[in-house]
């Protein structure tokens, strides 16, 4: 068990993010349900409400609470106890972070902040909406600070020893993600908010959205990340199996910082203002994160092979079979990478800009982010917490939640096949995304799409009462269970993989080529948004 | 001696590469569904 004061802190963010979670999937099933036209929403509650609610309290509130939480657990495992300052600054991000999400939410329900997850300029909601993320961004920046803190001392103490892997990996995280909110900060301090009090009149789209994508491609991975940590350093532990390269794992963490910043142009292919040279420059830059990504496949692959033999495994695949398929701690986050397979392929048909024209704005990017992040990292993290949340509450995870976690984690990919397959399906026949029920005046092509959109609300029914099914689970491992002593798994490296160079601890190397690639990638673009900016745009507020 | 403690590297290096066919077989295989998927709507693009 970690120090008692380590495992509050992390129950704290893990509580926040479940709420999130809840209230958001409660979103997401009314959408499905009115983007069918199966119910029209009562109490003037808009679709587009609906929407911002759900994307903001699931994509940015649940993931970076959930990310933060599982982050100090691990530290506090891999490391020792958190150092005073560290945990202090820790809980100081918490509370910034939580009076962030408790203010965006009540603007939201106000029907005053109704911008989308992405928050696209024109759209405007209230000045308070903007001065919330501030205070989630700056929170999580709090974290990142003391997580980089516990680092430094522990590497004091220890004169400069390896760190260990998973902390190493959540240090990698945090920089990624300070990095890139610094693009969110920026659009939100220098533009939004003057611009929602009405300090000035009009605000430039395509910077606006520049910085927002600067930031919102290295979020996936900033999700993905922790996904990929449990991956490496858990899953080898619980199926009996051990980490396949400890360099190789750190590498994958380097490349992936330096190739998933420098990228946002491939979410504006369809962008006026932007030279068609510098995206295909930042989509090459983009294409090279398949790199890591194989690596991540191939190693967890071996892994899996490596462990399978040792337990007499015959044939080419028998390996396969000898998985702990009926251990949940290991089953959600296997069907998570196995989802990612296909998620991965949808992604690099995204950053091809001649296929992005195929389905640009349209439910096959809304399937495709499913299967990602609320699918990958979802069902990963749903995973963790089976054994995080006992772990962490002095409590056990008992048979009857481990069969019901495999229940659960089926109904999420069932719910999920019907939903984002109907997504995918229906949007390469060009339906668009962010659109509340139409017929488009009873239109052939149109009315194509009614039972896709069909399927879409079969599947968010059953993902609704699979978070209900989670939410239970949940709730009896933290207040329920047995009282008892769980294993955090943390696997241990082959003893044949190669000695970790030194070199991947270098962060001045590693963030000063990060800078290096940003810097290349955005300078003269943006220098040209600025040279030619359009006249700029008032707000709107449509709903 | 140094010779012989070469070779007995040289095999264990042999069968640890033999073990992983199948993660190889299997990379392949993630490989081979991203360019087919790749294609496919490569073909509805130029189709339209």
């Amino acid at each position: 068990m970690i120090d008692k004061r380590d495992a509050k802190l992390s129950l704290g963010f893990l509580s926040v993010s479940f709420i999130a979670l809840f209230i958001g999937a409660i979103a997401g099933l009314l959408q499905t349900l009115v983007r069918s036209g199966t119910i029209e929403l009562p109490l003037h509650i808009g679709y587009y409400q609906l929407l911002t609610a759900h994307g903001v309290l699931l994509a940015l509130i649940f993931t970076t609470f959930f990310i933060v939480g599982f982050l100090y657990a691990g530290i506090s495992k891999t490391m020792g106890a958190l150092y005073d300052v560290p945990r202090r600054t820790a809980w100081l991000g918490f509370a910034m972070m939580t009076f962030g999400t408790i203010l965006a939410t009540i603007f939201i329900l106000l029907n005053k902040a109704t911008v989308l997850y992405t928050f696209y300029a024109p759209l405007q909601a209230s000045p308070w909406f903007y001065v919330a993320l501030v205070h989630v961004v700056v929170g999580s920046w709090l974290c990142a600070f003391s997580m980089w803190n516990q680092y430094y001392i522990w590497k004091r103490r220890t004169k400069n020893k390896l760190s260990p892997l998973f902390s190493y990996m959540a240090v990698m995280t945090m920089a990624l993600w300070f990095i890139a909110t610094l693009g969110v900060a920026a659009t939100v301090i220098l533009q939004f908010i003057p611009w929602s009090i009405g300090w000035v009149d009009k605000i430039d789209i395509l910077i606006s959205r520049t910085l927002f994508w600067y930031f919102g491609h290295p979020l996936v991975y900033f999700w993905l990340l922790p996904a990929y940590m449990c991956w490496y350093v858990v899953i080898p532990k619980i199926i009996g199996g051990k980490i396949f390269s400890d360099a190789l794992a750190r590498l994958s963490f380097v490349l992936f910082l330096l190739f998933s910043i420098p990228v946002g142009f491939h979410h504006q292919l369809l962008e006026p203002g932007i030279s068609h040279s510098w995206k295909f420059f930042q989509v090459v830059l983009t294409f090279m994160v398949i790199v890591p990504s194989l690596m991540t496949a191939f190693s967890m692959f071996a892994v899996f092979e490596t462990a399978g033999r040792k337990k007499g495994a015959k044939g080419l695949f028998g390996w396969f079979k000898v998985l702990p398929w009926k251990d949940v701690r290991f089953f959600a986050p296997m069907m998570g990478m196995l989802i990612f397979v296909p998620a991965g392929a949808g992604g690099i048909i995204n950053a091809s800009h001649q296929l992005n024209q195929v389905i640009h704005n349209t439910l096959w990017v809304t399937g495709h982010f499913h299967l990602t992040v609320a699918s990958t990292v979802a069902l990963t993290f749903f995973g963790i917490a089976y054994w995080l949340v006992p772990y962490l509450s002095g409590r056990t995870l008992t048979p009857q939640m481990n069969k019901l976690g495999i229940i659960q984690t089926i109904m999420w990919t069932v719910g999920m096949a019907f939903m984002s397959g109907a997504m995918h399906l229906v949007g390469l026949f060009g339906a668009p995304r962010r659109t509340a029920y139409t017929t488009y005046s009873d239109h052939p092509q149109a009315m194509d799409w009614v039972p896709y959109q069909a399927a879409m609300a079969i599947g968010g029914t059953i993902l609704f009462i699979a978070i209900l099914l989670l939410m239970y689970i949940i709730g009896y491992l933290a207040f329920k269970a047995p009282k008892g002593e769980m294993d955090f798994p943390v696997g241990e490296v082959e003893e044949e993989a190669a000695a970790t160079p030194v070199i991947l601890e270098n962060w001045k190397l590693w963030v000063g080529i990060c800078a290096a690639l940003i810097l290349i990638a955005y300078t003269i673009p943006f220098w040209h948004m600025i040279e030619h900016g359009p006249p700029g745009s008032t707000g709107y507020k449509f709903w | 001696m140094p010779q012989l403690q070469r070779k007995t590297n040289e095999k264990v290096k042999v069968k640890k590469e033999k073990e992983l066919l199948g993660t190889l077989l299997s990379v392949m295989g993630v490989g081979l569904f991203v360019v087919l998927s790749w294609a496919a709507v490569y073909l509805l693009y130029l189709s339209r």
